[in-house]
């Protein structure tokens, strides 16, 4: 561990500096990943780095209005539209694989993942709460409105606490689903009102025994749309 | 846009304000599709990396609170690593930092850092530069400047170290 007093290594310098600019090759950048979440005085080196080159990059690259389209789809896809979510929904995932490996949690595919892989169903979402460790994966069955949920084990809440489920309408307010449960698969049951729309899934941090006045009132730890696998 | 605005839309942003996250859009796609513009030149690309860098915004605004950057150089790093991943056929956060969770600000002089980086020699400069946003590797670098991988690797770690000095005794 390096003496936090002593001044960065001009080694370390330089190996921060790589990691910025994305120089490093795999077993380099797996050590470098690894050390950035173990030593703070690296990551705050890395830090530096990322600071100076985007301060160059504000000052030295002019903006460029991008087309509208663009803007379309990008708030579509965070209103949970299907084509555009599709999309960057393929890039997170296989972004939060990277980010689970580098964490050391195992990684599960949607498709063959924490959910029993032999159910089919009609929507999927994943919500990932990464730095309590915490995965939960969620597939609906359209018809019935029975949403099938697995965590990855663990504990879920500090002392005093609970993690609460979270189930919004296109633009609505949030509808409890029930606290996230000691057991780590279980059912919860989506209101028929909110069948055939857009959803997406919220868990909020709530007092034990869950939110006082049925609209979150803690932190969201996590979202996901629920989006056709 | 003042900082503690921008800084103020990504929170808002966190907690699924999806009025805050327009007005995110709003503020920062220009400076953010001129970078992605850079990194890819095909017009289809860069909208693209656009599109995947804010879907990576909304799904990450978490992070920011718990980062080490001011608003400008979250969202310039996010759409640099997002567009330069997809220039090299990868996931964004692959190769990322993202998520380290640290406390304190790292302090940059930013007058020093303009200063210092145009004081380096041309060479030095364009590899850099090359580096941010070109996703130019080692190997390319080597190439341009014709001489072997290792020879590149030491000599632009040497410049780096440099530069490292001048901004902090700036």
């Amino acid at each position: 561990m390096a003496d936090p007093v002593a001044p960065p290594s001009a080694d370390d310098v330089a190996l921060a500096a790589e990691c910025a600019l994305s120089l490093l090759e795999t077993g380099d950048l797996d050590a470098a990943q690894l050390r950035a979440k173990e030593d703070p005085a690296f990551a705050v080196e890395i830090a530096w780095w990322q600071s100076c080159f985007a301060h160059l990059a504000d000052t030295s690259i002019a903006p460029v209005m991008p087309p509208a389209h663009v803007r379309q789809a990008v708030l579509q896809s965070a209103r949970g539209g299907k084509s555009p979510l599709r999309m960057w929904l393929k890039t997170t995932i296989a972004g939060l694989a990277g980010l689970a490996l580098a964490a050391g949690i195992t990684y599960f595919s949607l498709s063959s993942g924490l959910l029993d892989s032999e159910i089919a169903f009609d929507a999927m979402a994943l919500l990932n709460a990464d730095d309590r460790r915490l995965r939960i994966e969620a597939g609906l069955n359209a018809k019935t409105g029975v949403l099938t949920l697995a965590r990855s084990q663990g504990r879920v809440a500090g002392d005093g606490l609970a993690l609460q489920l979270w189930v919004v309408a296109d633009g609505g307010a949030p509808v409890s689903l029930g606290l996230v449960p000691d057991e780590t698969h279980w059912q919860a049951s989506v209101p028929p009102l909110f069948r055939g729309v857009p959803l997406s899934l919220a868990i909020s941090e709530e007092p034990a025994g869950g939110s006082p006045t049925g609209s979150p009132t803690g932190g969201i730890l996590a979202t996901g749309d629920l989006v056709a696998p | 846009m003042a900082q503690e605005r921008l800084e103020d839309l990504i929170k808002r942003t966190a907690e699924g304000d999806l009025s805050a996250y327009e007005a995110l859009y709003d503020a920062s796609a220009a400076k953010l599709f001129g970078i992605c513009q850079h990194v890819l030149s095909e017009p289809e690309q860069a909208e693209e990396a656009l599109a995947a860098t804010y879907g990576r915004i909304w799904n990450e605004a978490r992070q920011f609170q718990r980062g080490p950057h001011g608003p400008t150089t979250w969202l310039i790093s996010m759409a640099r690593e997002t567009a330069v991943a997809q220039l090299r056929g990868r996931s964004a956060s692959d190769a990322g930092f993202a998520g380290v969770a640290l406390s304190s600000r790292p302090e940059m002089p930013q007058p020093s850092v303009l200063a210092a980086f145009s004081d380096l020699p041309k060479d030095r400069k364009q590899a850099i530069a090359s580096a941010y946003l070109k996703g130019a590797n080692y190997t390319t670098l080597a190439q341009d400047l014709d001489v072997p991988t290792e020879t590149a690797r030491s000599w632009l770690r040497r410049a780096l170290t440099a530069l490292h000095d001048r901004v902090s005794n700036g």
